[in-house]
This record gives structure tokens, sequence and C-alpha cells, in this order.
């Protein structure tokens, strides 16, 4: 899978989550270029990434990401890839 | 130990001491558990009270404890009331945060407490010895553990004369932070009312994930259980925030029987525990919804999903508190069901301000919070302090053993709103059929996440953002049905040409920085703020125009 993939399938959970279609990622997007993104709705985003990718998240490592691109890193080191 | 004569927190720890047996305190700390008989606890609070003596530590002095949970951490605060100091839990830095914001805070509540030592786990004594702006001097700082070598001897402790129970602080940040505090009498007299409504016994077990800094985890998780000999398990907050099964696993292990948790974990739970995942959690006698507007949706919406797995529906209950009443100040029943009204079924209000806003919606059913506990007086007020009739909505207002008398900031004591000897709450409520409703607040409070935050202080923050009309901003309360709790939304008008969402992004940051808060931000056309005719922005009636919007 590549990055694109990845934050396409990462851009539709988050405007799932946050119930927003108008959200639009990049990999240096935060918590705060999204409203509301606190820390019960990221558990949320982790969970969803969880099935969606299907490894584990839910984690002091994933839940201290700094934006979308270190996250994405994680994912995909725990996949394997 | 040796124990004073009149009915105190010590001596009621002593007399419960003295019949206790088996575990008291577990710790679940990852894939572990740790076990603690009610010996081991004291044990180690004498230790940490000899520390404390060592220290030059005494009489009202303050002591803030900063650490995750753990024994030490529980011990920390029974050692504090050894040597007659005056301990507080105080939130820790979290990831969200500013680093420099949370240490100029820090740093005030010390400087406010002249005499004080602040104790912290290991994960702080690293971050404050990498932190200069603190300037701290080393013998006011205590790490925890303490390990063998500086773990002084045990030698007989002469109790003080003990006024002075804990801080309990509220949210806001530096300017606006005040210290609730607790005097031992009260203590006392809300142990007494909590045993004839939450009746809890040896055979129960309480299971919570809450923090300690806040009043619910405190009081009704730990101090509570410590007076009455009840045992705890102790989740740590990061790890349930991250999987929150983790609290129905702990029910299932050790029978848990009595849970409090705000609105917005009953909505956590629900959405984010695996739909097939199963638990027995038949041994629950009560989880009670509390620190936030308890919601019928959010319960509904738990009842169904863990019905199944044993929550019988007469197990939930509701319960008002705040930290200036120790805690709980009504409870429903635990052998009723719970009352559920509708908007239309109370009189309207007659408060001077017009400035009250409600946080249900007219057709939403609202729970009862219950009936005042024992020796707790409320009146509903209207706006000038004369009591409205049953039904009617006014404000709240309450007296009675466990209020406390004054706040503590760094201008001295601070005496709280009052009408006579009712305390004055800043929500709106009324009593019907003998049971409290709380249906809104005129208080510039917004809940979120069981924690308050006050919307002066996030406007003063948003203000300071380039771009900002000077004072033409304002922080809204707006209910998320899928969260279960409040949202801050604020509205602002802009000046100059900045891009929309940049400018959004930098409110975002600037309040998550600066308060730790996550909002939503909408930039609204010059002029559109209403003002209210003594020319403040006002709350409730921007609320009402961007609900129709």
């Amino acid at each position: 899978m590549d990055d694109d993939n990845y934050l396409e399938t990462f851009q539709e959970i988050l405007r799932n989550v946050f119930f927003d279609e108008r959200i639009t990622i990049g990999r240096e997007t935060t918590a705060v270029d999204v409203d509301g993104w606190d820390s019960l709705s990221h558990v949320r985003v982790l969970l969803e990434l969880e099935k969606s990718f299907k490894t584990e998240l839910r984690d002091a490592e994933a839940a201290c990401a700094q934006n979308v691109g270190e996250l994405i890193e994680i994912i995909k080191a725990r996949r394997g890839e | 130990m040796p124990g004073a004569e009149r009915h105190t927190i010590l001596n009621t720890i002593e007399s419960v001491s003295q019949s206790h047996s088996g575990t008291f305190l577990r710790i679940l700390n990852g894939s572990q558990t740790e076990n603690y008989s009610y010996a081991d606890v004291l044990s180690q609070a004498q230790s940490i009270a000899q520390t404390y003596r060592q220290k030059g530590i005494g009489h009202e002095d303050r002591i803030f404890i900063v650490a995750s949970t753990s024994l030490d951490t529980v011990a920390a605060f029974i050692g504090a009331w050894l040597v007659g100091a005056v301990p507080s839990y105080l939130a820790p830095l979290t990831g969200k945060q500013s680093p420099d914001i949370y240490w100029r805070t820090l740093g005030e509540i010390l400087a406010t407490h002249k005499h004080g030592l602040l104790v912290v786990d290991a994960k702080m004594q690293a971050e404050i010895a990498g932190n200069q702006t603190l300037g701290l001097e080393p013998s006011r700082v205590l790490g925890l553990p303490i390990n063998d070598q500086e773990r002084p001897s045990f030698s007989p402790i002469d109790l003080p004369s003990h006024e002075s129970s804990f801080i309990q602080f509220s949210s806001g940040t530096t300017g606006l932070r005040k210290g609730v505090l607790i005097r031992d009498d009260m203590t006392i007299a809300h142990l007494a009312a909590f045993q004839q409504t939450f009746t809890y016994e040896k055979s129960d077990c309480v299971v919570s994930w809450l923090p300690l800094y806040h009043d619910m985890g405190l009081v009704a998780c730990l101090l509570m259980p410590l007076l009455t000999g009840t045992p705890i398990v102790l989740i740590d907050p990061i790890d349930w925030t991250l999987r929150p099964e983790l609290l129905f696993s702990a029910i299932a292990t050790y029978a848990g029987t009595r849970i409090f948790l705000p609105n917005f974990a009953f909505s956590h739970l629900t959405n984010c525990i695996d739909p097939d995942a199963n638990f027995n959690l038949s041994s629950v006698k009560s989880i009670v919804n509390c620190s936030e507007p308890c919601r019928a949706s959010s319960v509904d919406r738990f009842l169904e999903r863990f019905g199944p797995c044993g929550i019988d529906p007469s197990s939930i209950h509701t319960s008002y508190a705040m930290a200036e009443a120790v805690f709980a100040v009504t409870y429903s029943s635990l052998d009723k069901k719970l009352k559920r009204k509708t908007f239309s079924e109370f009189g309207s209000s007659s408060l001077a301000t017009g400035e009250e806003r409600f946080l249900f919606s007219h057709d939403e059913s609202i729970l009862s919070c219950g009936t005042v506990m024992p020796g707790t007086k409320v009146m509903i007020s209207d706006g000038v302090g004369a009591p409205q009739d049953d039904g009617v909505l006014g404000e709240v207002c309450l007296h009675g053993p466990s209020l406390f008398e004054a706040y503590e900031t760094k201008d001295g004591k601070t005496p709280p709103p009052c009408f006579g000897p009712y305390f004055r709450t800043g929500d709106i409520g009324a009593v019907l059929d003998g049971e409290l409703y709380v249906l809104g607040r005129s208080k510039e409070i917004i809940i979120v996440n069981g924690k308050n935050y006050f919307c002066t202080d996030l406007e003063a923050v948003t203000n300071e953002v380039e771009g900002i009309k000077p004072g033409r901003v304002v922080a809204l309360s707006v209910m998320n049905e899928q969260t279960g709790t409040e949202e801050c939304l604020m509205l602002v008008e802009k000046t100059g040409q900045r891009d929309d969402s940049a400018l959004k992004r930098d409110i975002r940051k600037k309040l998550s920085d600066s308060i730790g808060l996550a909002c939503r931000v909408e930039i609204i056309p010059p002029g559109l703020l209403v003002k209210t005719s003594s020319g403040k922005v006002s709350r409730s009636e921007n609320l009402k125009q961007y609900l129709k919007r």
C-alpha cells in the first residue's frame, strides 16, 4: 500500500469520526487542524485505523504521534511494510 | 497510630484499620496488578510522612502531588495528614498542553502556597530537572518512589490538631485558578451523608479509572472507600482512555460493585468497546452518572449495549456533585427507578440576568439528579434570592455542613457568591416531587469530558490570536450527542484579510496549548455577534442565533 492509499483511508476515517465531509488532510496534518480532535476522539480514530489496517494502535506511541505522517509510519512499521 | 479524640479523618482511618483484613487497594499497571492491604497503605503513608517531617513540612503546609496512579501516590496524600499538612492532587502535564504554560501555572500555585512541597513521580521529576523556568529549590520537591536508602525508619508520629483536610482546584488558567479548601469536619459530614445514601460496605468493590485530581475520582473512589474500608481497584486514566474495556475487565475479575462515571464515559464505553466483546458485569450494584449533565440518550445507548453483559437498568443512578460541597449534593436512591421529565413540565424562570443557557433540547428526556443529601438544603432561587415554588426553574443554591467557605486564590481567601447562607452554584434547575433536576447554567462555564472550563478564559486566550477583532469572540457550549458531552464552540469575528482556515488553526492551537482543550471554531461575518444591553457579548443570545442557523 502506498502513502496515498494510507492518506485516503485516514481522511475517510476522520470524515466519519468527525461527521465532516470537508476534512482534507496531508502528512503534516495535526489534531489542531481538525475541529474537536481531542484525546477521546483520537481513541476513536485509532480504533478505526486498527480496523482498517488490521494492527494494534492503542498505546502510548500511537497516542503521542505528532501528525498524520508519524502515525502512518507507525502503522506501516507494525504491518511490516 | 495514636488518634485524636474527636471524630476526625485520622481516627476514622485508625478505626477502620483495626478491623480491616484482606486486600484494600489494587492498582492495575499495564498487564500487572499490584495488591495492597489497608496496613500496607498506612505503613507507606507513615514512611512518607517521616520524609515530610525531615523536609520540615508540618501544620497546614500544602503538599501538591503530581503523579500517575500508584501506592505512593495514594500514600503521599494520607501521609500529609499524618504531619498536619494539607494535600492536593494536581493534573500532570499532558501531551496536548504547552509545557511552558503548564509549568508557569504550576509555579504560580507553588508561589501562592509558599510553605509547600511538590511531590512528583519519576517522569515529572525528570521534566522538572530539565525545566529552568520553574525555579524550584530542590528541598521543595520530593520524588516518588522514595528508595530504600532514603526511606527513614518508622517512628510514631504525634498527631497534630488537624483542621484543613485537602484542597481541590477548579479548572481555569492561572489568573482564575481557585482552590477549594475542604476542612476535616466537612469531610466527616460528607462521609456521614454518603454512608446514609450510597452505603459503601466492606463487601463492596469500587472500580475507578477517574483521575485523583478530579473530585469524583478523589472523594467517591478513594477517600470514601478509605474511610469505610471499602476495597478499590484503580486504573490509570490514560490507560482507560485508550482501552476503555479495562474498566469492564476489572469489574469482571474483581467482582466490582460500585462505579462512578461522568456522562461522557457512558458514551466512550459504548462507542469504543468492540461490539462483539462480552463481559460478566452482573456484580455491579450501582453506576452513578455524575459531574456532567446526565443525559438519558447516553444512558439508554449504554444499557442497550451492556445490558446483555449483566448491567441491570435499575443499577444506573445519578448524582449532582461539586468540589465546593466536598462532592455529592444529591443522590438517586438505589432502590428507586430513575425519574425522567421533559422541559415542558417545569415552570419558566425569572432570573435577573436572562443569561441562563439550557443544556437540553425541549423534547429531550431529562434525568432526575435525585434527592438532596441528608443535612444539605437546596433552595431554588429567583434572580434576587427569593425561593421559587416547586417545579419552577431558578438558580440552584445550597447550604449545609459540607459546603465550603471561601476559595483560596493568589489574592487570598475569596468568598463565594451567596444569597444569605446559601451558596449560589450558578446552575439552573428545579425541585419537583422532592427531586432536583439541573437543566442549565447561568455561570460562565463549559463542562467538557467532566472538566470545567471558564468561558472568559477561553475568550481571553482566543483574543490574543492575531487577526481577531478585539472583543468580538464568544465561547459557547454545544451538546455533542455522539460523545455524550459538551463541545466548546468559539464564534469569532476577524479583522484584516487572514485566511479563515489558517486563523481557525491558530485559534485551536492557542486554546490547546494554553488550556488543553480541543475546540470547534467558526468565523462569522463582522457585526453578527449579539451584545447585551450592558455591552457584553451575550452567550445565551448568540447560542440561540447559532442554533437557528
